[in-house]
């Protein structure tokens, strides 16, 4: 996928500059995810959860989005880097890469939990307010949670179970 | 005979480099901290987010040229395997500062960026009401993109992602550095 890249700059550099890039690309999903909050949180549903609640809120798959593509490039960097270890510079991508899928995880670990979170405090029972609607709150909380999870399992078997040119062990 | 005084020349220069290895980071981070008081102290408003972009950007030199003194005296007593100071813990220095800078000035931009984004909302102001009454309350209306909202807000956020990012490049880069 990345040969012409790896053949022009080498397969440090671009092991490196994968995850960078996933960060980058993270950080402008997360302003997208959080510019359409402001438009389920403002106007007419200012102040009114009930109202909020019957939304999709693109919010959070474009927060998912980002944290994939950041799991997903630090996945590709890690298996890319996996045979480089002749030198100094090798080693330390080698390093960062696996430093870059286990803040990945930890990012995911945040989402899902905060999702969770926030979702699970606000439904009051017995308060009388309007039940939630359901189909919204499968879309908007337990499909996110499921893929979040989905999303981990995939980059840690990626990233620690299927290795790739590992020398055999006898 | 001439063999010595080059070593001697090399010596003197590792030295220099493993103090410029210590002192370069803080150094920068003086700059940088008296930077932003003098001009806290002459426009005595709350720094921009540019000034903190620069902030960032000066610490960051010092940090990255840091590196790259520190590694060249790390170098020096490797290949030569003479003593000419505390190398290692040069070099430690700065990877632990690179590492508390890189964190800090990642988290800066994602909270920047999102304090962008609430700037976009506009809260209403009351005017006072004269008979006693209670203002109707007027929910808060979301200002359309513009070009000053851009330069002023997203911009420079999405600048300390990049900066964050050339950083920790560059850094991993000068620290891995090999002897000539």
């Amino acid at each position: 996928m990345f040969n012409a890249l790896e053949n022009k700059f080498g397969r440090g550099p671009v092991a490196l500059s994968i995850p960078l890039l996933g960060l980058v690309v993270m950080w402008l999903l997360t302003i997208l995810g959080m510019l359409s909050d402001l438009y389920t949180n403002y106007g007419v549903y200012w102040d009114n959860y009930a109202l909020q609640q019957e939304l999709f809120h693109l919010s959070t798959y474009l927060f998912l989005a980002g944290v994939t593509i950041l799991g997903f490039s630090a996945v590709v960097a890690r298996r890319m880097a996996h045979s480089l270890t002749s030198n100094r510079w090798e080693s330390a991508i080698r390093g960062f890469t696996l430093v870059a899928v286990i803040a990945a995880l930890i990012i995911c670990t945040i989402f899902g939990v905060g999702i969770f979170m926030s979702n699970f405090m606000r439904v009051s029972v017995g308060s009388g307010q309007p039940a939630p609607n359901e189909l919204m709150r499968i879309v908007n909380v337990y499909i996110p949670i499921v893929l979040d999870a989905a999303v981990m399992v995939f980059l840690i078997l990626r990233a620690f179970v299927n290795k790739v040119e590992e020398p055999e062990d006898d | 005979m001439t063999k010595a005084p080059i070593s001697k020349a090399l010596a003197k220069s590792a030295q220099r480099n493993l103090g410029l290895g210590y002192a370069t980071p803080i150094v920068g981070g003086v700059v940088a901290l008296l930077l932003g008081l003098i001009i806290v102290d002459i426009t005595h408003t709350n720094l921009d987010i540019w000034i903190w972009v620069l902030i960032q950007f000066i610490l960051g030199t010092g940090l990255v040229l840091g590196t790259r003194f520190a590694t060249a005296a790390y170098n020096f007593s490797l290949t030569s395997a003479k003593r000419v100071g505390a190398t290692r813990g040069a070099r430690n220095l700065n990877l632990v500062l690179g590492i508390i800078w890189s964190a800090i000035v990642t988290i800066m931009a994602f909270v920047k960026g999102s304090d962008a984004v609430q700037r976009m909302v506009i809260y209403p102001r009351y005017a006072p009401v004269k008979d006693g009454s209670a203002p109707t309350p007027t929910p808060p209306h979301i200002e359309p993109f513009n070009a000053t909202a851009m330069w002023q807000n997203f911009v420079p956020a999405f600048v300390l992602i990049v900066l964050a990012v050339v950083g920790i490049y560059l850094l991993l880069a000068e620290r891995s550095r090999e002897a000539k």
